[in-house]
């Protein structure tokens, strides 16, 4: 134990600095991140520099994920934005093309999704329920 | 809140009538430091009415939290005072005081001006040490922080001490993350923003630090190989782990700026360290025990930036 403590100190002394962070695949390169206090999630690329990026380290959204749904060319993300100043909404993250609209307004969201027959289709969920989906609970 | 009004007293006698020797105490340390009376909500002296007020509801608050909510609060005379209430009414008091400073700036020191008392030591462990060196424009970090971290890092290797740690503008922790790129790129976006707010703003720490935000690059597990801040940076030595030890204990960690008003802006940062980010991603963290998970929570007042409306 006298040899084995100092030890354990020096390797999480080293080593301390990381965080905390579970990420689950959604589609499209896309991962659900689960961050380290456990009541945020992102949406950012699951590969280490492929993908869309944003501002932030949150994910190309700019935002933390209050809702999520996808298939398999779309992620429909309702955010709140990092910045107060930008408006919080509906983001339509197209893998196929890379592209990101939004943020969208509840309306707005309504109107693309009727328009495209492959919205239509995605179901949208609060956060911690389709973690639980991506865990397989 | 509390069904209190201002000027009223503060009931913070026990059953017996008295108020306990401790707690009596405390309140000398914290009268002393504000000049001011602290048995009532808003004192007695005119001329500190903010100061006095905002420790009252501090006080109140920290009461509440004690013994129980209640605009009467019982103050119970048995045993020692829990651990940590010296710390959390020193705290209290400079905070009042770092309050009562900003809003009337002709009649108290300027912001960034050391706090009159050296602060107490960290809920977390560490030594009792002098005040943050501090200089207009930005502080500076202290290299005496290392010994708080070592002192957080036996807690969390013994599994001792708190699970929740709160350090404030006055501790050398607020100092070594005041400067952090993290902090720093998210105060640029809370300026560009219009100083509106940023809230779950994500700082990434990696084995190497410099990447601008959105940049940063995954690594294993939920690690980074690249982030904002890392273990080597540009210069190629290791300055979180030497000279900004709690940089490296907070690693990634998340930041929310709110505009306070009256040109100030308020900081918090908050991070878990556990079992989980101290080694290597691989084991689950633990609520309790030797390695069990400690929360830091580090929070200050600071200026806005430049360009932001005052």
């Amino acid at each position: 134990m006298k040899r084995v403590f100092p030890l354990a100190l020096a390797v999480a002394w080293s080593v301390l600095g990381c965080s905390d962070r579970v990420s689950r695949p959604v589609t499209g390169g896309y991962c659900l991140d689960q961050m380290f206090d456990g009541d945020h999630y992102n949406l950012t690329p699951c590969d280490a520099t492929a993908g869309l990026h944003g501002r932030t380290d949150n994910g190309p959204l700019d935002g933390v994920v209050l809702q999520i749904g996808w298939n398999k060319r779309y992620i429909v993300v309702r955010r709140q934005a990092i910045v107060r100043s930008e408006a919080d909404g509906w983001m339509i993250l197209d893998t196929q093309i890379a592209r990101l609209r939004g943020p969208l307004s509840d309306e707005e969201w309504e109107r693309e999704r009727a328009k495209d027959p492959a919205l239509r289709g995605v179901l949208v969920r609060p956060v911690v329920q389709a973690w639980a989906l991506l865990n397989g609970l | 809140m509390y069904g209190y009004g201002f000027g009223d007293p503060v009931n913070l006698s026990d059953r017996s009538g008295q108020i306990p020797k401790w707690l009596r105490n405390l309140i000398g340390i914290v009268g002393e430091e504000i000049g001011g009376d602290v048995t009532t909500v808003g004192g007695i002296s005119p001329l500190l009415p903010l100061r006095v007020f905002t420790l009252g509801i501090g006080i109140l608050r920290f009461i509440d939290g004690l013994f129980g909510p209640g605009p009467n609060p019982t103050v119970s005379s048995q045993g020692a005072p829990p651990v940590g209430t010296e710390i959390e009414f020193q705290n209290m008091a400079q905070r009042a005081e770092r309050v009562y400073t900003a809003h009337t700036p002709t009649v108290g020191p300027p912001i960034g001006l050391p706090p009159v008392a050296p602060p107490g030591p960290p809920p977390g462990g560490g030594s009792r040490r002098g005040p943050v060196p501090t200089e207009p424009g930005g502080w500076t970090a202290s290299a005496g922080s290392a010994v708080d971290a070592i002192g957080f890092l036996t807690n969390f290797a013994l599994g001792i001490g708190p699970d929740d740690i709160y350090l404030f503008d006055d501790s050398p922790q607020a100092a070594d993350m005041f400067g952090a790129p993290g902090v720093a790129n998210a105060r640029a976006l809370f300026s560009a923003g219009g100083c509106s707010g940023v809230s779950n703003f994500d700082a990434s720490f990696g084995l190497i630090g410099g990447a601008p935000p959105g940049w940063s690059v995954r690594g294993p597990g939920g690690s980074y190989l690249v982030g904002q801040d890392g273990q080597f940076s540009a210069a190629l030595f290791n300055p979180s782990l030497l000279l900004f030890p709690t940089r490296q204990l907070m690693g990634t960690y998340k930041i929310n700026i709110q505009n306070a008003g009256n040109g100030l802006a308020q900081v918090s940062l908050f991070n878990p360290m556990s079992t989980t980010s101290a080694f290597l991603h691989f084991p689950r963290a633990r609520s309790s025990g030797m390695f069990r998970t400690i929360r830091f929570h580090i929070t200050w007042v600071e200026a806005l930036p430049q360009g932001c409306g005052r």
